[in-house]
């Protein structure tokens, strides 16, 4: 029986849950399964898997074909992985009969499963992370072709988003943006929870002088506006993506905070102490019990953090500064799109709504997480 | 607009006939005007400096135009000058023209303009010491000299005097002498005082600046009770603020939004060619830009004539093909459209790029940077290059820089890190009604100087050198036309610049504003011997 | 007390004094020289010359750095375009941004108070859920757009406000006139959105916590009526973090600031600030980042002190 249930499983993820009667989570998985195999359909028509030779014009580099490609194998296994996981999960617990003792992360985890807002996020960010990996195979240009003839259409069959003032297509445009935008918020965010969760343990857990001067220089960074000093920076070292990741990287130092915080407040419970007194290592310290401590509301942070990366990189293009053209990046659409508002209001209202609805998403996983990891449910 | 040139007379004396022999200044005609109500103008910069001595930017020059009177004015369609201050003129000697002045012209502060004020504006633009950015305009200059109360010499340099007239009938704003001497430069340039016919009243940092009528104006009642500039830094709010109203001159307006003004009955564009050459210039000291190879493959890997139209619609630009404006004499169109200017042919860019590349040229895995200014329509020039670039198997970009990077990196700063990286920029140029105003400074060798360039490309071409120098110095029209078409034949056919447009001035006018005109050479004249503008209330 | 407060003043001066040394370091490694912008295109190498010495551009970077610093507090420092001092450029210019900012405030206030009890007293009712839905996409729309999209309903399309740029003015401040007003609401209102987003949070939250309290629910085990319970013994306490949370706002007000005041063509220091930057004013920058860092630095030790004032657990030693 159960063998039965795991072979149709393996068939297609989803059909074991609705023969159990999770007929809910059936579908979601043989959806996602469906609009993955979609994905690969278009790679196939279009030629873009990366073993297939490019026409001339096409260019977006070999790794990134390579990285869809293995990517697009990886997540179609990972369908198949946790929807095996999930039905032995859900066997097993219809055929348990006690409740076994929830975890903190297990308790999480089902909190955030309850939670309508959560969920919608963690939907949106999937799609758009989605797009972003597979911009290749969903876009039909490279996203930076121009065909000065056919500019300014609205939207229709052959474009359903329209094109821009030099005939490109919106939503090529918008679906490799995605990779811009969500790739300088995403790396900056990780490069400044690195950065800054260095300094704000050693400033935390060092004290006085180190502490001292980290925190000035926090309070330095932190006095004058975000942006201007983006824009500072930028016009000093220029736009190109890497330097933005770098820039939006080093000033956004809010993790530190947190974590010299977090560090203060652990270094004085007990069992710290305990262990300090047992002559614990400090690097062993902080891994066991400063970093796990921290780390929920460096989730809640870094979450939120992407959110406002991704509109500072917009007002920087609104003000010129932005991602170099031809790249497409939202925020440079938006910026090349104001001067068409009343001539195509779709070169304005796409780009728009892309930043807004992944910003939001963004905003709205973190306000979900930061109820669900609230740490009193301890 | 680049260089900023608010007088533009240079070199017209030679085909102007009847030197000297005006007696009376015109009055504008106005037939019906109505007096009375604000006019609103909106403009794309914040404003610098209110003194017409050193003020350099066209947008000063808006208000200036207004609250100051000029020594001769420019007929708006010949661009001729015409009498203003001075009522006539005659030529004494090869260096030496005399002006003789209106009488009773009165400052706004009471005072009466002589040639002492006209003296004074002269000789400090021109003293060195002074540091007006304006002083290359009055290069030519040796002295202005008072010989009485109404009447002053201009004398110029030995060098430059066979162009005495021309120079000499730039449009020049007066300035009271008393009154600066009296309150300073600094504070002068904050609340100027002219003759004009409209008075300073308020300057809001920022924000705009507010005229009134100046009741005991010489030449004529002016008709508006007050003029506001406002400083509307974004194109796309100015053109909203034009279809709501809330100005009634737009100082310029992109080519997708013409069609849709000329639509609307409450608005009228305005349009007349500009004196402006945009293009794109290579670097000729380093590899790759100084191989014609890699120059022609940058033109060929673009279809102009679709860039062109896609910006400007055929609406506020038309492709250039050479520097000098087709408005112009010698501007050769024809034999540098037909026999100069490269096709649209990718296949054959692609294959000059592979060449280059296989012959290390272009090293492996170069990416070029294509640099312009903040400015919309070359940045989405540069794009379309960049794009075209791509497509022929040369990775590119386009890095817009604000105004003062881009200086220093098209200057060569030696102390630019980006210099390292130009291989070609976008740059656009206006001059005076003359071929010389373009193509000397953009092309003699003696301009290409390191830290203070105009020939941004660094051509240096002996035979092209002899030819400008020699069309400079010369006097003979046909010579001249002749030797300024084969310098502009040999520096086209080095493809030293991919000529990109010549911009067409639009401007957005209400239908309320009656009376006003568009001016080629950009400015904005509300009250002169020839406009007298005026509002109507009920259109 | 006294004692923390001078602690935290040295502190601020610890603080600038790193400030002016970031902020001179990047300008001066910014690529571009001021004084070629200043003589324009086609200037002459010796106009160019002369400017840079007028300007001190050529001194060493340590005296250059003295005379910026310097040169801010005896006020005679001069901006390199205006022919004035950077404290006069900069006053100029304050009133605008002062009452843009103080209007966003008002509006976000007057907006994220109510909904923010709304939604906690209703707490998981679909009136919560619209706020909390509204708040977070408030947060997620670029300022810049946001504005756009006002100037053309509101000034284009239905024509009931005034487009862009400031009014009328009564010394110095346009609130103070009909015409001003008017034109200060579409600025304000894109400048208020953040706030009004993040106050509404922050106000449903302290809402909740307080709600908690034992006060609370005493007050309500004696029946008092509801909204009794909550005028006057809830709201009073939750108001105090979301009041002094304005003081932290300052920042976040000045960056908004530079995206509004950009798009409405308001002539306030944000505007300054990004038109100084393209233009290589370094005196103007280096003063104007200055003060927005010392405005910032001032409201957060204002807040803290006013946090032990008001909160009496709260001690500082």
């Amino acid at each position: 029986m159960k063998a039965a249930l795991y072979i149709l499983t393996l068939i297609a993820p989803g059909l074991g849950h609705m023969v159990i009667g999770r007929v809910g989570k059936g579908i979601l998985f043989m959806t996602v399964l469906a609009g993955h195999a979609g994905t690969a359909y278009l790679a196939f028509q279009r030629g873009r898997f990366a073993w297939q030779p490019q026409p001339f014009a096409y260019k977006v580099s070999p790794t990134a074909l390579w990285v869809s490609t293995i990517c697009l194998l990886v997540v179609a296994a990972a369908v198949w992985v946790a929807a095996l996981w999930d039905l032995r999960r859900s066997v097993q617990r219809q055929e348990a009969s006690h409740v076994e003792a929830e975890g903190y992360w297990r308790l999480v985890s089902r909190r955030f499963s309850q939670d309508p807002k959560g969920l919608i996020g963690l939907a949106i960010i999937s799609i758009v992370c989605y797009v972003a990996i597979f911009a290749p195979f969903l876009a039909s240009t490279d996203a930076t072709r121009m065909n000065l003839r056919a500019a300014l259409v609205e939207p229709g069959p052959s474009h359903p988003l329209g094109t821009d003032n030099f005939g490109r297509d919106i939503l090529d445009r918008i679906i490799f943006g995605a990779r811009v935008d969500l790739g300088i918020g995403v790396v900056a965010t990780v490069f400044n929870m690195m950065l800054g969760g260095l300094l704000g343990l050693v400033a935390g857990y060092y004290r006085k002088t180190p502490d001292a001067v980290i925190m000035r220089i926090l309070e330095i960074v932190n006095a004058v506006p975000f942006l201007v000093l983006v824009l500072l920076a930028i016009s000093l070292f220029g736009s190109s993506v890497g330097m933005m990741i770098l820039v939006l990287g080093i000033f956004g130092l809010e993790p530190a905070r947190i974590v010299r915080s977090e560090v203060l407040s652990v270094r004085e419970n007990d069992y710290v102490m305990a262990a300090r007194a047992m002559g614990a290592p400090t690097r062993r310290i902080i891994f066991r019990h400063v970093l796990p401590n921290s780390i929920a509301s460096l989730i809640v942070v870094a979450t939120m953090a992407i959110g406002v990366n991704i509109i500072v990189v917009a007002g920087l293009s609104f003000l010129g500064f932005g991602v170099k053209p031809p790249t497409p990046s939202w925020g440079s659409m938006l910026q090349e799109a104001q001067e068409f508002m009343r001539r195509a209001w779709w070169m304005a209202v796409f780009p728009g709504l892309s930043i807004v609805t992944t910003v939001f998403g963004f905003n709205i996983l973190g306000d979900s997480l930061r109820d669900v990891l609230d740490p009193r449910l301890k | 607009m680049l260089r900023i040139t608010k007088v533009c007379i240079v070199l017209l004396g030679v085909v102007l006939a009847g030197w000297g022999a005006f007696g009376e200044t015109s009055k504008p005609s106005t037939p019906g005007a109505k007096v009375g109500g604000t006019l609103t103008i909106g403009v794309s910069q914040d404003f610098k400096d209110m003194d017409p001595r050193i003020a350099n930017s066209v947008y000063d020059s808006y208000v200036i135009a207004s609250v100051f009177d000029r020594l001769v004015e420019l007929d708006p369609y010949t661009l001729e000058p015409r009498p203003f201050v001075a009522k006539s003129w005659e030529v004494l000697s090869e260096d030496r023209v005399r002006f003789y002045l209106n009488e009773g012209i009165k400052f706004h502060n009471g005072d009466e303009l002589t040639a002492e004020d006209v003296a004074f504006t002269f000789n400090w633009m021109a003293n060195p010491a002074n540091n007006s950015p304006n002083f290359t305009e009055l290069v030519w200059l040796e002295q202005a000299v008072v010989v009485n109360k109404y009447t002053v010499d201009i004398v110029t340099k030995a060098d430059y005097a066979p162009w005495a007239p021309g120079f000499a009938t730039e449009s020049q704003a007066i300035v009271p002498m008393k009154y600066v001497l009296e309150v300073g430069d600094a504070a002068f340039n904050q609340f100027p005082i002219g003759s004009g016919p409209y008075k300073f009243v308020e300057w809001r940092q920022g924000d705009r600046i507010i005229l009134e009528r100046n009741e005991n104006y010489w030449l004529v009642y002016p008709n508006l009770d007050r003029v506001v500039y406002r400083v509307i830094p974004e194109l796309s709010v100015m053109m909203l603020e034009l279809e709501a109203g809330g100005i009634d001159i737009a100082d310029n307006m992109p080519a997708q939004d013409v069609e849709r003004f000329r639509a609307n009955p409450k608005v009228e564009v305005l349009q007349v060619p500009s004196l402006s050459y945009f293009y794109v210039f290579f670097n000729m000291s380093r590899p790759p830009s100084s191989d014609i190879r890699y120059r022609k493959a940058v033109y060929m890997s673009v279809d102009m004539d679709a860039a062109v139209f896609s910006i400007f619609q055929n609406l506020t630009g038309v492709r250039a093909y050479g520097c000098i404006p087709p408005r112009l004499w010698a501007s050769d169109v024809k034999y540098l459209k037909n026999n100069i200017a490269l096709q649209y042919d990718p296949e054959e860019a692609a294959r000059l790029i592979a060449e280059l590349k296989a012959e290390g040229v272009i090293p492996p895995g170069y990416k070029t940077t294509i640099y312009c200014p903040l400015d919309p329509r070359r940045t989405q020039l540069a794009t379309i290059i960049a794009t075209g670039l791509r497509e022929v198997g040369l990775d590119a970009d386009v890095q817009p820089l604000a105004w003062g990077p881009y200086l220093d990196l098209v200057y060569r700063s030696e102390a630019d890190p980006l210099a390292e990286s130009l291989d070609q920029g976008i740059l656009g140029w206006s001059g005076g009604p003359d071929p010389h105003d373009f193509i000397y400074y953009m092309f003699h060798s003696d301009n290409a100087v390191v830290g203070s360039a105009d020939n941004l490309s660094f051509y240096m071409n002996p035979l092209v050198d002899w030819l400008l120098l020699k069309a400079a110095t010369t006097l003979d029209q046909h010579l001249r036309e002749w030797l300024y078409t084969e310098a502009q034949r040999i520096i086209y056919g080095d493809y030293v610049h991919i000529p990109g447009y010549h911009y067409i001035e639009t401007r957005g006018v209400r239908t309320s504003v009656q009376g006003y005109n568009i001016d080629p050479l950009g400015n904005q004249y509300l009250c002169t011997p020839f406009v007298n503008v005026w509002i109507d209330p009920t259109r | 007390m006294f004692a923390y407060t001078v602690r935290r003043l040295a502190q601020m001066v610890v603080v600038l004094f790193g400030l002016t040394i970031l902020i001179f370091t990047m300008l001066k490694a910014m690529p571009g020289d001021p004084a070629k912008v200043m003589a324009g295109l086609g200037a002459r190498p010796e106009t160019i010359a002369a400017i840079r010495l007028k300007l001190g551009l050529d001194e060493p970077i340590p005296v250059q750095y003295w005379k910026f610093v310097t040169g801010l507090l005896n006020g005679q420092l001069q901006a390199m375009t205006f022919h004035k001092s950077v404290w006069a450029v900069i006053i100029e210019r304050l009133p605008a941004t002062v009452e843009l900012g103080v209007f966003a405030l008002i509006i976000a206030l007057l907006v994220s108070i109510p909904a923010g009890i709304l939604s906690a007293v209703y707490r998981n009712s679909p009136l919560d859920y619209a706020v909390t839905t509204i708040a977070l996409i408030g947060i997620s729309v670029p300022v810049f757009w946001l504005a756009l999209m006002l100037m053309l309903v509101f000034g284009v399309i239905l024509k009931v406000l005034p487009v862009s740029g400031r009014g009328d003015t009564l010394w110095g401040w346009s609130f103070l006139t009909l015409d001003g007003l008017r034109h200060l609401v579409i600025p304000a209102v894109a400048l208020a959105s953040v706030q009004m987003a993040l106050n509404a949070r922050l106000t449903r939250a302290s809402m909740l916590e307080v709600m908690r309290q034992e006060y609370v629910k005493s007050a309500r085990a004696k029946g008092l009526r509801e909204w009794v319970v909550m005028g006057r013994h809830a709201f009073r306490n939750a108001m105090l973090p979301v009041v002094t949370n304005v003081g932290i706002q300052v920042g976040a007000l000045f960056a908004g600031a530079v995206l509004t005041e950009t798009t409405t063509a308001w002539p306030g220091i944000g505007r300054l600030m990004v038109e100084s930057i393209a233009r290589l004013d370094q005196a103007v920058v280096f003063g104007l980042t200055l003060f927005m860092g010392t405005c910032f630095m001032v409201s957060y030790l204002v807040v803290d002190l006013l946090y032990a004032y008001i909160d009496p657990r709260i001690t500082y030693d």
